[in-house]
Parts: C-alpha cells; sequence; structure tokens
C-alpha cells in the first residue's frame, strides 16, 4: 500500500455521502473517480473499473463502495412493496456489491490494496420502514467478511465502515432509526459527516499500517450504536 | 415421542429465587411440575416463597444461601441429590444489585460485591451442580446476563461488567462441558417492574423514563417474570434446546438484536 | 401448561423446502406439537412423503408445489394453507439452492450466485409479504433459515454469506415494522446432517471429524427433527412471544463469537 499523497481511489455512489467520502479523501492527498453511475450488468461495473484504473494513472490503491439503488433511501411500507421494487432496489444493489468486489479484486491484488464498504448500522439492529436497505447493508458487510478472509494470503484487505443511516436516509428518518436502536445520545454530539468524519477513516484503511486489519467492521458513528 | 419442552418432575435449582425475575421464573417452573430447589439470601422471603411453593404442592428443597458461599453451594448440591437423586438444571439467576453510580465514583468494594455474587456466584453454583450433571450425562445450566449489560448501560457499571463476565463463563463452560452432555446458555432479560416506581405519580421522572425505554422496542413493554421471561429460560432447561450451548438469548421483545 | 402440552395445537405452519433435511425436520416438529402443516417443496415427489408421515402419525398436513421465488407458488401455497386450515400463523422460509462447491468469489458461476438471489432473498420477500396479512390477523410470526455463515462470513461459498446475513438484516427491521402488528420475526441458524452435509461427510471425513466435530462442544452433528425441529417449534410458539429480531444458532455450540 502507499502513502497518502497520489494514493489511487474509486469511491462509487450517487449520494452526498458518496461525494463527501470523495471530498474528504481528496483533502487527504487522494486521486479520486467517483463512479457515480447506476451499472446493470457486472461487464458494466468491469469496465467502469478498468476504465477507472486508466484514469488514475493505471492502477487503484483502494475501492470504497456506498452505491446503493434510489428507492432504498425512501421509507417504505413493507407488506406494500411491490415485486418488482424489491428486485430492482434490493436485490440489485447486492448484485452490484457483488460484482464491485469480483471487479475490484484484480486491481487491488496488483496493489495489495483496500476495499471497503460503507453500510449504515441498521443493518446489524434492524431498521423499520428500511428493510432493504439494512438487508443490503448486513449482505454487503457480511460478504466483506468473506472477502477479508479469502484474500488474506494476497495482501488485499476488505473491511466494512458502519455508519450512521442518515447519511442514506437523511436527517428526519435518520433520527428516528438511531432512536429505536439506542436510547443513548452520540458520545460525540454528532453522528459524522462524510468529508471530515468519514473519510480519514477510509484513508486510515488504505494505509500501511492497516495492513493487518481485514474482515472487520468499524462501527463509526459517533459513538451512537454500540451494539457490536 | 416425548413431548421435548416437558419438565414434569426435573429437579431444577434457582437462585435468587424469592424476587424479581428469579421468583417468575420459580412460579413458571412450579406450573411445568418441576421438582425445586429454591435459595435466597432472606430467611424472611425464603420462608415465603417455600409456604407458596407449598400450596401449589411441588416438591421443594428452599436454602437460605449468598451466592458468595462456594462451600455452601456444594453443601446444597450435596443435598439436593440425596433428597432428590438426581440434578437436572440450574438457573443461577441470583445476583446482588447496585444502584446508578458513575464508573468514577464506583469503589473497590462496589465492585468486589457485584463480582463475588454474580461471575463467581455463577461459577461456584456451576461448580457444585456439575459432577451430578456429567455422571447423568445430561445436565442444563441457564445464566442470567441482562439487556443492560450488553448495551453498556451507564450508571451500571459493576452490574455491566458482572453480567457480561457471566457471559464470558457460560461460554467457557459451553465449551468444557459440553463433552459431558451439559448445555450452558444465558438469558439476558429486560423486565424492571420490580424496579421501576410502584406508584408512577410519586415518581414522574422516573416513571416517565421506565416508560421511554419500551416505546422503541417491538414488543413495547416491560418483560413480565412469568410469562416473558421463564417461559424463555425453561426451553433452555429442557431437551428442545438440546443442540444450543454457549448461546446468549434475549429476553427483552426485541429491544436488542445483537449482530 | 401441562406435561402433555401441544405448543401449536391448532395452529397451521408453512415450512418451505420441507421435502428433506432441516425443513423436513421443522414440519414433523411441527406437527408433532399439534400443528397443521403445509408442506412447501419444490417437487411434490418429496413433499408428498413427508405429509403422508405426518399424517400417518395423526397429524394433518398438506403437500403444494412450491417454487420459492415464484410469486404465484408462493401466494398459492398460503392460500392453500388458509383454504384448508382456516388460518396462517406461521411461515418457516427454509428452502435453498444448491449453494454449490467451495469457490473465491471470483470463480463463484452466475448461476449460483442467482441461486441464492432467488430462493434466500426473492423468496423471503414473498414469503413474508404473502404470510403478511395472516400473521397480522392471527398475531403469528415469520422464521427464515439462516447461517452462522450469515454472521462470520465464507470465504469458501461467499454468495451462502451474503444472502444468509441480507435475511438477519431484513428479518431486524422487519421485527421492527411489524413489531406492533404482533408479528415476531427470527431467525435460526442451524448445523444438521441434511443430504447435503452427508455427502460433504462420505466424501471427506476429515472435515467432519476433525473441523466439524472437534470444534462442537456437544461432538456431534444435529439431527433435523430431534435437535433443530424443537427450536422452531419454541419460536413459532408463545413460549418465544418476548423474543424478536433474533438468531438462535443452533449448532452443538461451535460457533459462540458473536
Amino acid at each position: 500500500m502507499t502513502t497518502r499523497a497520489g494514493r489511487r481511489v474509486v469511491v462509487t455512489g450517487d449520494s452526498t455521502l458518496a461525494e463527501g467520502v470523495a471530498a474528504g479523501l481528496r483533502e487527504l492527498g487522494a486521486l479520486v473517480v467517483l463512479l457515480d453511475a447506476a451499472y446493470e450488468t457486472e461487464d458494466d461495473v468491469r469496465a467502469a473499473m478498468e476504465a477507472a484504473g486508466d484514469a488514475l494513472g493505471g492502477g487503484i490503491d483502494q475501492v470504497v463502495h456506498t452505491w446503493v439503488e434510489a428507492a432504498l433511501l425512501d421509507a417504505q411500507v413493507f407488506a406494500e412493496l411491490s415485486e418488482e421494487t424489491w428486485a430492482v432496489a434490493c436485490e440489485h444493489t447486492l448484485e452490484v456489491a457483488w460484482w464491485t468486489a469480483r471487479q475490484a479484486s484484480p486491481a487491488l491484488r496488483e496493489t495489495q490494496g483496500s476495499l471497503v464498504f460503507l453500510v449504515p448500522t441498521i443493518g446489524m439492529a434492524g431498521g423499520a420502514g428500511y428493510a432493504m436497505l439494512a438487508a443490503v447493508a448486513e449482505g454487503v458487510r457480511v460478504l466483506a467478511k468473506g472477502c477479508g478472509r479469502q484474500w488474506g494470503a494476497t495482501g488485499v484487505t476488505c473491511n466494512t465502515v458502519a455508519v450512521a443511516p442518515h447519511h442514506w436516509t437523511g436527517d428526519a428518518a435518520g433520527a428516528e432509526l438511531t432512536r429505536n436502536i439506542t436510547l443513548s445520545v452520540p458520545a460525540f454530539g454528532g453522528q459524522g459527516d462524510a468529508a471530515d468524519d468519514l473519510a480519514p477513516l477510509v484513508a486510515l484503511l488504505a494505509d500501511d499500517d492497516a495492513h493487518f486489519l481485514t474482515a472487520a467492521t468499524m462501527v463509526a458513528d459517533g459513538g451512537t450504536w454500540m451494539g457490536l | 415421542m416425548s413431548n421435548d419442552i416437558d419438565l414434569d418432575g426435573h429437579v431444577i435449582i434457582v437462585t435468587g429465587a424469592s424476587k424479581g425475575i428469579g421468583l417468575g421464573i420459580t412460579r413458571h417452573l412450579a406450573d411445568l411440575g418441576a421438582r425445586l430447589v429454591v435459595t435466597a439470601r432472606k430467611p424472611e422471603a425464603l420462608e415465603a416463597l417455600s409456604a407458596e411453593l407449598d400450596g401449589r404442592g411441588t416438591p421443594h428443597l428452599a436454602r437460605q444461601l449468598n451466592t458468595t458461599d462456594r462451600d455452601g453451594a456444594v453443601a446444597l448440591a450435596v443435598d439436593v441429590h440425596a433428597q432428590f437423586g438426581r440434578i437436572d438444571g440450574l438457573v443461577a439467576n441470583a445476583q446482588t444489585f447496585l444502584s446508578v453510580t458513575p464508573l468514577e465514583e464506583i469503589t473497590e468494594r462496589n465492585m468486589d460485591l457485584l463480582l463475588d455474587t454474580g461471575p463467581k456466584g455463577t461459577l461456584w453454583g456451576m461448580q457444585s451442580v456439575l459432577p451430578y450433571m456429567r455422571e447423568q450425562g445430561r445436565g442444563r445450566i441457564v445464566t442470567m446476563g441482562s439487556n443492560a449489560g450488553i448495551n453498556g448501560a451507564a450508571g451500571y457499571g459493576p452490574y455491566v461488567a458482572s453480567k457480561e463476565a457471566i457471559r464470558g463463563i457460560t461460554r467457557v463452560a459451553a465449551r468444557e462441558w459440553g463433552p459431558y452432555g451439559v448445555t450452558v446458555n444465558c438469558v439476558c432479560p429486560v423486565s424492571v417492574a420490580h424496579r421501576a416506581p410502584a406508584n408512577p405519580e410519586d415518581d414522574p421522572v422516573r416513571a416517565a423514563v421506565f416508560a421511554e425505554t419500551f416505546k422503541s422496542q417491538p414488543i413495547s413493554r416491560d418483560g413480565d417474570a412469568v410469562h416473558d421471561i421463564a417461559p424463555i429460560v425453561a426451553f433452555l432447561l429442557s431437551d428442545a434446546s438440546q443442540y444450543m450451548t454457549g448461546q446468549t438469548l434475549m429476553a427483552d421483545g426485541g429491544a436488542i438484536m445483537r449482530p | 401448561m401441562a406435561t402433555d402440552a401441544r405448543l401449536l395445537e391448532g395452529k397451521t405452519v408453512i415450512v418451505t423446502g420441507a421435502g428433506g433435511g432441516v425443513g423436513m425436520g421443522i414440519a414433523l416438529a411441527c406437527a408433532e406439537h399439534g400443528a397443521n402443516v403445509v408442506i412447501a417443496a419444490r417437487r411434490t415427489e418429496t413433499g408428498d412423503p413427508v405429509a403422508a408421515e405426518i399424517e400417518r402419525r395423526g397429524g394433518r398436513a398438506l403437500s403444494v408445489r412450491c417454487d420459492v421465488a415464484s410469486y404465484d407458488d408462493v401466494h398459492a401455497a398460503v392460500d392453500a394453507a388458509v383454504a384448508t386450515f382456516g388460518a396462517l400463523d406461521v411461515m418457516v422460509h427454509n428452502a435453498l439452492a444448491p449453494v454449490g462447491p467451495p469457490t473465491g468469489i471470483e470463480d463463484v458461476p452466475d448461476e449460483t450466485f442467482r441461486g441464492m438471489v432467488g430462493t434466500a432473498l426473492r423468496a423471503s420477500y414473498l414469503c413474508a409479504t404473502a404470510a403478511h396479512p395472516h400473521l397480522r390477523a392471527n398475531g403469528g410470526s415469520l422464521i427464515l433459515l439462516s447461517s452462522a455463515a450469515g454472521i462470520e462470513g465464507s470465504p469458501y461459498i461467499p454468495a451462502y454469506g451474503l444472502v444468509k446475513a441480507a435475511q438477519r438484516g431484513l428479518a431486524k427491521s422487519l421485527a421492527r415494522e411489524w413489531g406492533p402488528d404482533g408479528i415476531r420475526v427470527n431467525c435460526i441458524g442451524p448445523v444438521a446432517m441434511t443430504p447435503a452435509v452427508e455427502e460433504v461427510a462420505k466424501t471427506s471425513p476429515v472435515f467432519t471429524e476433525g473441523l466439524l466435530l472437534n470444534r462442537t462442544p456437544l461432538r456431534r452433528i444435529g439431527d433435523p427433527e430431534a435437535d433443530i425441529g424443537p427450536v422452531a417449534v419454541f419460536l413459532a410458539s408463545d413460549l418465544s412471544r418476548y423474543m424478536t429480531g433474533q438468531t438462535l444458532i443452533v449448532d452443538g455450540g461451535g460457533f459462540l463469537a458473536f
């Protein structure tokens, strides 16, 4: 793994979370390509990853995956959810995460790089009205554990950073979701800004110092939920 | 096929049986036809419980016992085996409580009290029954953790330390005693009725806190010791749970959903 | 509760994938406790004998052909349960496509991944939503079969770990969302001697004796009916009325690190 200056990072996602993380990483010296498209096929993901690697000068040191399909961001009454929405939103989001792990693998092997998934803590704690988002979060988090274990011999690390749900759902819904999983106020008084609070942790995971940290979940929500 | 949840005639020790969750467990097990061994620290409470069990026609042995009394636990197990011929289950429930105290004010005496009665008392009880269970090739031990322990409830430092230590001992015992056919599992309840203000109007702030606690959990009420908590303990004492060991079962209305 | 109490007397339970293995074990155990059981298996050749066995033992059962990834099949199974037995109280979703041989994530065939998504994710959605109005009417419960792999992940069967974990995230959220409706939602993570595990045991005694048994304090692999079934009965019954959003690991004590 590399020093932070000029580190080559791919961030996926089309949200303020993704933009914030990208901005924060840039401030720490990284070169960042933001993949904000919604991918239909695994080939789309492969092509995008290759193009990103080229744009970054021929290699990728870290991939940070935050992308979810837009329907996961709104509260849904699960009993009224259509099959099509479930497939297009929940299953497809998991599918893209799966493809991303597979397609990031070759490039990250070259650099003994880092794959990071950002998920909301409701995957571990449950979230009424956000069952699809929680299913995705937990599926991705445990996928990351499998990848971390599998890739150990190659030097590629794979970790999850679990953060407050407001980064996906907005403040009002996020506050309600959080209130239902803890009666405590955040230890730090707030639940985190993507650029200032989350990006540095993501950067840490690609530092040489973190080469022995893999298949882990870091909860970074300002000390709100302590269930892990 | 015999009823796998059947506890009729099972010889089960319940420590700290005279109040709160222990009393609820005792009553439920009595309903199920178990032969009970009940312990408590205070003789008056123990007598009242014994009288109640007599009234129910429940065969039982009542013993005044502090869980810190390791020799007393051994002696009790000897007497139980002598009287009933077997020991099927242990519910290591007794635990001293300490009211809300910030960590920086906790004294060594506070810690000693909670750790002596909690994890150490639990272990002494477990040790006392093991030889009999091992000989039988079957045993069920249920330890008591707490929802507050998993959450790390502020103000409950020594209590949380005790309950999490108990969960640790539960896992080690599961690993070591599994080959003997002894399962060891932990129940983490929330059942605070006996600590809530008896009259909400007298202490509205505290009553409001208690009420608020339950609003945000899926089963939005306090756990009833007999009908909500005890059946989970009974499951872990029965054959129905024969392939589960080292586990922590939440009995808290879904307040905590462990990862 | 009397000595001979049957915990599911008069209740109706659907079990998917009940033609064998854990599903069959759960179906038989529920029937022993007095439930009407709907055996929803992919092929009636496997489902019919299980229903017949339940009836031979004095219980009531119905076998329906059900591809759990099919909206029509899942809704038909629910409708059949209600039409035959008058209500639906418990939905147990257990069926799963083959997990495939051990392989790294890069080499998992698309078909294997699709099978996991269809039978674990789509099916969970279908079983949950189809059952919901009936579970709501009766204060019923939804049980999803997950796995320790859904907690700790798997480098050997990564798609399995992913979907088993997603099911837990779903279960916890539905537990919160449907709690006010009086519906409980829980998961079971079993280790049991199913035909699939028997295959592995035959070809790899090192796996069974070495890894599995040495790591299992209770020194055996579970029996679907005697070891897993009663835990499903517990979760389906009023005994667990104060539990929701939980995952019970029933594996003889192998996995404790959570």
